[in-house]
């Protein structure tokens, strides 16, 4: 084979590859998702999470302290125990699984497990529904679609497969193409409308890029809810004690 | 006024043209009005706006979104409790709670259903998913049906029947949604697989303005070809049916177009305007008209002249007897009630439009052409007229007296008028709205909801949710309510699938931590504020009927009286002196009785009295106050001693170290009732020091004690349920799950009483701020209201008004008060009509009065005035009456004629409530103009009264 047709052809492999990755929204999908809940993630994480919901002119803020472990089967372990306010104060949830809680009563001195198959509900009058508050696996509920990208960000059309019963049957995903973060997602109801509005940012902590901050907007409620998390201990070799029953009752601060 | 009537009638005739043109062009302009037309039958807006219960109920309207609520009830072709089914209802449940219009759905699809699980709680959707097979699906409905919070609510309790109940968003048109959502989503979804059937206000508002456009375009034309008909008998030419048809047409025209350019939404009752404009109004051209039949016949062409002189002597008589029924519509504006004041403007518009064309276009059109009497033969009466007058002259006192008795008879039926506000009340027997009526009463517990209002502090302290229950409670009592629902029950119910208790927690603490579950719940946004600041109680109604919807009313706000008009106290009973506890828990044992009888008066046959209840309720104390039985602490050693062994126990140690840590606190408790240092004690002795640590020590000797507490309660509850029990002899969960609520708060240490101080203890004022009832019974009640007052206004202004006219047009106060017996007579035997044959009262049949006087009254004019001018020529009364009868009477009488046909064709109408109202105004004018030819001629012959006429 003449050289120089060689070098023309290799070239041209290389970035039809470039192209065909970038244009490839599993790919994509699949990078954002090593990268947010993966295995590009923190191996476990401790944090305060700040949470304050605003509705109207109503205003909570819910304080809680969170311990997060990513674990190998795709599913986080968390425990959140809230500090404030005082009527909130000691109650506590232990998260195994999607569909497995526990939850400490404080005040009657009992853990009880908490079955729901319906993620769907709001977590504590907050605009984001227990699916929200881990962003799942989506390449295995959603089938991805390529919409557009700029300089800096893809933009990621995600429809519900066929078989699958979620929340939202599609999802603009927007990412930042630096990062592999996910800035925003548009997410529909069963109707096609516009349900929810949420926006991402992430921080560099050593080798891991993190979320810090969400802001979910529920178009329908007419309320948002702000996420922040503060002091953020990443691979911190948390232990195991921590995601069982015994220490859910421990009290915090 | 003479020279008046002249320059006008000559100005008509001279500018015929203009005059008409003008006529085209209004009638071309209100053509577009017509685009605007559009119903509103929300009965919120009836009402004023500053009325202080409609401002509570809409208010309560917008912070809840409970008040527009749709039963959609689905009965399948096949099984309710098949796949098919089940997803289908799903499927319409999920398309309508996406849409913003809906605030909530509730149905067998997404009912919370909370349940116990080995460990805890299972929060889901009642229908998570479907279940696969014939023996899962069976499974599910054996534990659907026989849960009182879904049968009645949102499944028959025969299984065969389904309800889904839609919460519309306040800020949506209900009627609307109703329109344009739910029916086509029904439509599509249930399409040949269920019946579908809809109840409650919105719908009912969407039903009746079908049935008010039904009519509007069914009675109209039939109304306008019966006057056809009745005037080409009359005039027997073209003349003769086209201008009088042109009078009402034209007014019905305008009248509807200015309605459309004011946007001004119409509502039912205004569907009836033009057949009581084409009944009435039709006569004002008929007046001309004969008139130039009688003056101008057989001349070649009409002199303008003769036709100015002509129309000239007619427009007064027309102009009053148009002035007298503009009154009887015009005193509808002195009601409280939207709706009726609307129709009341809306029907004198329309008649001054009649009046306005009758006496304009009609002369104007009448110059062109001439006038033949050859075909003009118009009813002859004469005969017969002859004959009464002589019957009347000869019996004049039989006449009076009969007359009388008569009267009296019917007067004594008006106190038996019921009275009917709800409007799905009026619906016809067979029409889908009536038959959804009798589907709901006969399957579910209601659709009109019912509502107690509670402001506070904090809705969720301790204090407030007992006071909420108690009105839960009695709620409970009341007949055809559904399950009262609050954040009460929904707390009991969490408290007991979390800690096996059906009670209220006495802790605020406790209260939040119960909380955590339903916090953010879009149901729970229906019976709270986000603050907590404001909550309801809130059941439903099944009846529709005003009476009983009245008596809950009265019976829902005597309870707030009673119960809460005195300042409420809160008392903490952890450190109060024995003797003053048990002096407090005496008081509360005799201020929850009340709760007892209420909740076993839903629940049981048999009734408890005051005599047996309050000793076995003593006896709970009692039993707190002794010592633990063997059995009570077998009871708890086992919770004990379960707690111990479970990976909840805070300290991690072996089964052995477990074992002798139980046993050695069981030793204990055989002794004495358990202290927190004591349980210290032992764990201190027993847990390894490696492992012990005296926080975690603390905490677990405080589960201990908290378990021991609880089971003593959960035994005491029990024993004293099962005494009860022998009288009521149920064995329904709810019942003993509610009696035990109250139980237990005897119990506890919390304790609301309407005392300020017991002994020396000072209770803490209960930060409750207003308690009020609203829903849809206390607001047809408002209406029932307005419509009594507004019914004895408008009757009283229109008969004053009409007196006055009367008193001025005759000169004599006498005189004025003797034209108006007809009107007497007719109206006290149509209302005692009313009374005897059970025919409501309602927003039609209350016009009857008023309208009956404004018209009525016509005929008595009439005939006054052919009696004053044979006086006047110096004829005897008797002659003079004879005359009258001969000259007046074969006028009332057609007249009489056309208007009660114009009524009767409302007994066509879809609505019972306008079929009512025309058969009773069918009654009216023909007791109107019969009594005019037989009452007030014997009346005038018995008391002589001077007749002069105002010239």
């Amino acid at each position: 084979m003449n050289k120089k047709y060689f070098i023309v052809l290799i070239m041209l492999m290389f970035t039809s590859g470039i192209r065909h990755w970038a244009a490839d929204p599993s790919a994509i999908l699949k990078k954002v998702e090593a990268n947010y809940s993966g295995q590009n993630s923190p191996r476990n994480m401790e944090a305060m999470m700040i949470m304050k919901i605003q509705h109207g002119d109503n205003l909570k803020v819910r304080k809680l302290k969170t311990w997060t472990k990513n674990n190998d089967n795709g599913y986080d372990s968390r425990v959140l125990k809230f500090v404030s306010p005082s009527d909130v104060k000691d109650i506590g949830l232990l998260i195994l699984s999607e569909d497995l809680m526990y939850l400490y009563l404080p005040e009657f001195h009992r853990i009880r497990r908490i079955a729901s198959s319906n993620r769907k509900d709001s977590f504590h009058g907050s605009d984001l529904s227990y699916e929200d508050l881990g962003f799942s696996d989506f390449s295995r509920d959603y089938v991805p679609k390529f919409l557009s990208e700029d300089e800096t960000r893809w933009v990621l059309e995600l429809n519900e497969k066929s078989d699958r019963q979620k929340a939202y049957t599609k999802i603009i995903l927007t990412v930042d193409k630096t990062s592999l973060m996910p800035l925003s997602m548009d997410l529909y109801n069963r109707s096609g409308e516009l349900w929810k509005h949420a926006e991402y940012s992430s921080v560099k902590l050593s080798s891991y890029t993190v979320i810090n901050a969400l802001k979910m907007v529920d178009k329908k409620r007419n309320s948002t809810t702000f996420l922040e998390f503060k002091d953020i201990k990443l691979d911190q070799n948390l232990d195991s004690v921590i995601f069982t029953q015994r220490f859910l009752k421990r009290r915090i601060g | 006024m003479k020279p008046i009537i002249i320059r006008w009638s000559t100005f008509v005739i001279e500018k015929r043209w203009p005059v008409i043109i003008i006529c085209i062009i209004i009638t071309l302009v209100a053509l577009f009005g017509f685009k605007r037309l559009c119903f509103y039958n929300k009965f919120s807006s009836w009402l004023s706006p500053d009325d202080p219960d409609l401002a509570l109920f809409l208010n309560i309207s917008e912070k809840f979104s409970i008040n527009d609520l749709v039963v959609v009830m689905v009965k399948p072709d096949g099984e309710l409790f098949s796949p098919d089914m089940l997803k289908t209802i799903r499927q319409f449940t999920e398309t309508l709670q996406e849409h913003e219009e809906i605030f909530y759905v509730s149905s067998i699809a997404n009912i919370a259903d909370i349940k116990k699980i080995p460990g805890g709680i299972q929060v889901d959707d009642l229908l998570s998913e479907i279940p696969p097979t014939p023996r899962e699906m069976s499974r599910f409905k054996s534990r659907v049906l026989p849960d009182e919070s879904f049968v009645g609510n949102i499944v028959s309790a025969d299984g065969k029947w389904a309800a889904i109940s839609v919460f519309i968003n306040s800020q949506s048109d209900s009627e609307k949604v109703v329109k344009n959502l739910l029916e086509p989503a029904a439509a599509k979804i249930f399409s040949g697989k269920a019946r579908v059937y809809y109840s409650g206000m919105p719908s009912d508002a969407h039903f009746i303005t079908d049935f008010a456009m039904k009519d509007l375009m069914t009675l109209t034309p039939i109304i306008f070809v019966i006057i056809c008909f009745t005037l080409f008998i009359s005039f027997r030419s073209l003349k003769g049916i086209l201008y009088p048809a042109l009078v009402v047409a034209l007014a019905t025209v305008w009248l509807f177009g200015l309605i459309g350019f004011l946007n001004q939404p119409m509502s039912f009752v205004t569907s009836v305007i033009p057949v009581l404009l084409t009944a009435l109004g039709s006569a004002y051209g008929i007046h001309v008209l004969n008139k130039y039949y009688h003056d101008l016949s057989d001349a070649p062409t009409a002199e303008k002249s003769s036709l100015i002189r002509s129309t000239s002597m007619i427009i007064a008589p027309v102009l009053l007897a148009g002035l007298t029924t503009f009154i009887g519509f015009l005193s509808f504006q002195s009601v409280k009630l939207k709706l009726i004041a609307e129709f009341g403007l809306y029907s004198s518009v329309g008649i001054l439009f009649s009046l306005l064309i009758a006496l304009t276009l009609v002369p104007a059109l009448s110059s062109f052409g001439s006038f033949s009497r050859k075909k003009y033969r118009p009813l002859n009466l004469t005969p017969l007229l002859t004959r009464l007058a002589a019957l009347v002259i000869r019996r004049k006192t039989v006449i009076v007296g009969v007359s009388f008795i008569i009267l009296t008879a019917f007067a004594f039926g008006i106190p038996l008028i019921k009275k009917e506000m709800n409007f799905s009340e009026y619906f016809p027997d067979h029409s889908l709205p009536r038959i959804s009526q009798q589907h709901l009463s006969a399957h579910f517990e209601g659709a009109y909801p019912v509502i107690i209002d509670f402001k506070a502090k904090d809705c969720k302290s301790p204090g407030i949710l007992r006071v909420m229950r108690r009105s839960e409670n009695f709620l409970m009592s009341q007949k055809a309510l559904s399950l009262p629902v609050s954040i009460v029950s929904v707390i009991e119910e969490l408290n007991f699938k979390l800690n096996d208790r059906y009670s209220l927690p006495d802790s605020s603490a406790g209260i939040n931590n119960i909380w955590f579950f339903m916090d953010g719940r879009r149901e729970i946004k229906q019976i709270v504020t986000e603050n907590n600041q404001e909550s309801l109680v809130f059941s439903k109604s099944a009846r529709s009927a005003t009476a009983f919807n009245r008596q809950l009313t009265v019976r829902i706000n005597r309870f707030i009286a009673e119960n809460y008009s005195r300042p409420l106290y809160v008392y903490k009973l952890d450190h109060i002196p024995n003797q003053l506890r048990k002096e407090i828990q005496g008081h509360e044992v005799r201020y929850l009785r009340d709760e007892i009888q209420w909740i076993s008066r839903r629940y049981s046959e048999n009734k408890i009295d005051e005599q047996v209840l309050d000793p076995i309720l003593k006896k709970t104390l009692t039993l707190s106050a002794g010592p633990e039985s063997p059995e009570l602490k077998k009871i708890q050693f086992q919770e004990i001693s379960d707690y111990i062994g479970s990976e909840q126990f805070d300290f991690f140690i072996d089964p052995k170290t477990r074992r002798n840590l139980t046993k050695a606190i069981g030793q204990t408790m055989s002794v004495n009732p358990l202290s927190l240092s004591e349980i210290q004690e032992i764990l201190k002795k027993w847990i390894p020091s490696s492992k012990y640590d005296p926080e975690i020590a603390r905490d677990s000797s405080e589960t201990i004690l908290y378990k021991t507490r609880e089971c003593r309660q959960k035994w005491i509850t029990h024993q004293i349920w099962s005494e009860l029990n022998r009288v009521f002899a149920s064995e329904d969960m709810g019942f003993e799950k509610k009696i035990k609520s109250v139980l237990y708060d005897l119990l506890d240490n919390t304790a609301v009483l309407p005392l300020q101080t017991i002994g020396l203890i000072r209770g803490q004022p209960l930060s409750l701020k207003s308690i009020s009832q609203t829903g849809i019974p206390s607001m047809l009640t408002r209406l029932d209201h307005y419509l009594n007052s507004s019914q004895i206004q408008s009757i009283l202004l229109a008969y004053g008004l009409t007196l006055i006219i009367m008193t001025i047009l005759r000169r004599s106060i006498i005189v004025g008060l003797m034209s108006t017996i007809p009107i007497i007579f007719t109206i006290s035997i149509i209302y005692g009509f009313l009374g005897y044959s059970g025919i409501p009262l309602d927003y039609a049949t209350m016009m009857i009065g008023s309208v009956s006087i404004g018209v009525g009254i016509d005929y008595a004019i009439h005939f006054s005035q052919g009696v004053t001018d044979h006086l006047e020529q110096g004829f005897a009364l008797e002659e003079s009456i004879q005359y009258a009868f001969r000259e007046k009477g074969n006028a009332i009488l057609t007249n009489a004629v056309a208007v009660i046909t114009g009524f009767a064709v409302l007994l066509f109408s879809s609505m019972m409530i306008m079929r009512n109202f025309g058969g009773t105004m069918v009654g009216s004018m023909l007791l109107a103009s019969l009594s005019t030819l037989t009452v007030f001629p014997a009346s005038l012959l018995i008391w002589h009264p001077k007749l002069k006429s105002k010239k």
